[in-house]
């Protein structure tokens, strides 16, 4: 009996060590009971996932590792709807968000945690998700948010058409202006009537290639890339939004 | 087997307090009844008064039962000097320091996927306080958190806003502890935080 107990602690170990540790960004972290942490984590190959990190708040090896934006290498074990994390690594370089980046960073990790699915594996947007907090602590706000965003409507199935007209295929003119629909995409419109929803061509083309150099272009691309989310977020206000308020 | 009704509504009524579960409300309930009913009357009557009249200061929100707290109220303090904390336990720990000029209490910090914005800390409150009273600096003690540093931000922000001088506590190594052991944000704050060493 006592053989087989010893056995069965050394499979576990074993598993435990040979599991493989998966990389994984922090996106959120909530107090659960005196000690614990509930962590929501972006992993690389299986999506967002929450696990509990039993007394994390005591240990100091895991409070200063599990901070949101935080990079790390995790393993967790159990199929429950709360996996328990087992092993948590610092996973590389560790990334310090600052200021407008800071906040930038939680629009970022609001629009994952609202719009994904558990579990639905997203490698290409972790990628991106890397990419843009890079690009975000070097200074390139606007430009990376927008780029970011383009992806995940990309990835949750809504990618914007933003070179031609959807129903009849004719290239966009950068002069003329166009009506966007999320579903219907560009649709020219006569005039140049400012309604919400009318851009001009020129300024979807620079979105389509990733070139927002003018003013206007950013202003365009961000009220577009507004009225796209909202639609998914069935139009319930992102609570980070308020942090670019002062 | 349940208990009388009473008895229930009182094991019940425990499990509010924090890491109190259904046993530790039971052992509770049993103590107060068979070894000290004298000790549970003064824990009644206490949090019957408590519940009753502590409301939050009107000028820094922290737990009070006078609109002007005692700080607040108190005019050898410095009033030109406020510190910004999280939780009335941080002003304690502030306070401890020797520390003598006004408190303003988030009771929180920005979380905005826990749907904690500015206004859901009183930072409108505060922004209303930079603008009406002659603060000269404003000292931040939010927590060394990412969430601490968000919040630290915003203020800054108002700070900037309302022309008021704005210093934060400094990041840093705890003492007695080896570099070795310290995670690699706390010890990068470090370096990014250093300061001169000064010949003397
Ligand atoms: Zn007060």
């Amino acid at each position: 009996m006592c053989f087989i107990y010893d056995l069965l602690i050394i499979i576990d170990k074993g598993l435990y060590l040979t599991q493989r540790l998966e990389p994984a960004y922090i996106l959120h972290t909530r107090y659960f009971r005196d000690t614990s942490l509930i962590v929501e984590l972006f992993t690389q190959h299986e999506g967002t996932v929450a696990v509990l990190a039993k007394g994390a708040r005591k240990q100091a090896r895991w409070k200063g590792l599990l901070q949101l934006f935080a990079h790390v290498l995790v393993a967790w074990r159990g199929k429950s709807e709360l996996p328990i994390l087992t092993g948590a690594e610092p996973g590389g370089d560790a990334l310090i968000l600052q200021g407008d980046a800071l906040f930038s960073g939680f629009y970022l990790n609001e629009l994952l945690i609202r719009l994904l699915h558990k579990h639905d594996p997203h490698p290409r947007l972790f990628n991106v998700y890397q990419q843009t907090l890079a690009a975000l602590n070097q200074g390139e706000v606007e430009k990376s948010l927008r780029c970011f965003e383009k992806q995940l409507l990309q990835e949750l199935g809504y990618g914007l058409v933003l070179d031609r007209e959807l129903e009849n295929n004719t290239p966009i003119d950068p002069a003329s202006y166009y009506q966007y629909h999320l579903e219907q995409g560009a649709r020219k419109v006569t005039g140049t009537a400012k309604a919400t929803d009318i851009y001009q061509g020129k300024s979807l083309l620079a979105l389509h290639h990733d070139q927002l150099i003018t003013q206007e272009a950013r202003r365009d691309a961000k009220r577009l890339m507004r009225q796209a989310i909202a639609i998914l977020l069935n139009h319930k206000p992102l609570k980070s939004r308020e942090l670019f308020t002062v | 087997m349940s208990f009388s009704p009473l008895l229930e509504e009182l094991i019940h009524s425990l499990r509010a307090l924090p890491g109190v579960g259904p046993k530790s409300a039971q052992r509770m309930a049993f103590h107060l009844l068979s070894r000290d009913r004298q000790g549970g009357k003064s824990i009644a009557t206490a949090l019957q008064h408590a519940m009753e009249h502590i409301q939050h200061c009107q000028q820094c929100r922290t737990f009070s039962e006078v609109p002007r707290c005692g700080i607040c109220s108190n005019q050898k303090r410095d009033h030109h000097l406020l510190c910004i904390v999280e939780s009335p336990a941080d002003m304690l720990a502030i306070e401890q320091t020797g520390y003598r000029g006004l408190f303003f209490l988030l009771l929180g910090h920005l979380s905005p996927i826990d749907g904690i914005g500015p206004q859901d800390i009183g930072l409108n409150h505060l922004q209303q306080r930079l603008q009406q009273e002659v603060i000269e600096e404003i000292i931040i003690a939010t927590n060394p958190t990412v969430e601490g540093e968000a919040t630290a931000h915003y203020i800054l922000q108002l700070a900037k806003q309302a022309k008021v001088n704005c210093s934060r506590i400094a990041h840093g190594v705890p003492l007695g502890d080896v570099l070795e052991y310290i995670d690699t944000r706390t010890l990068s704050l470090a370096m990014a935080g250093r300061e001169r060493y000064q010949y003397t």
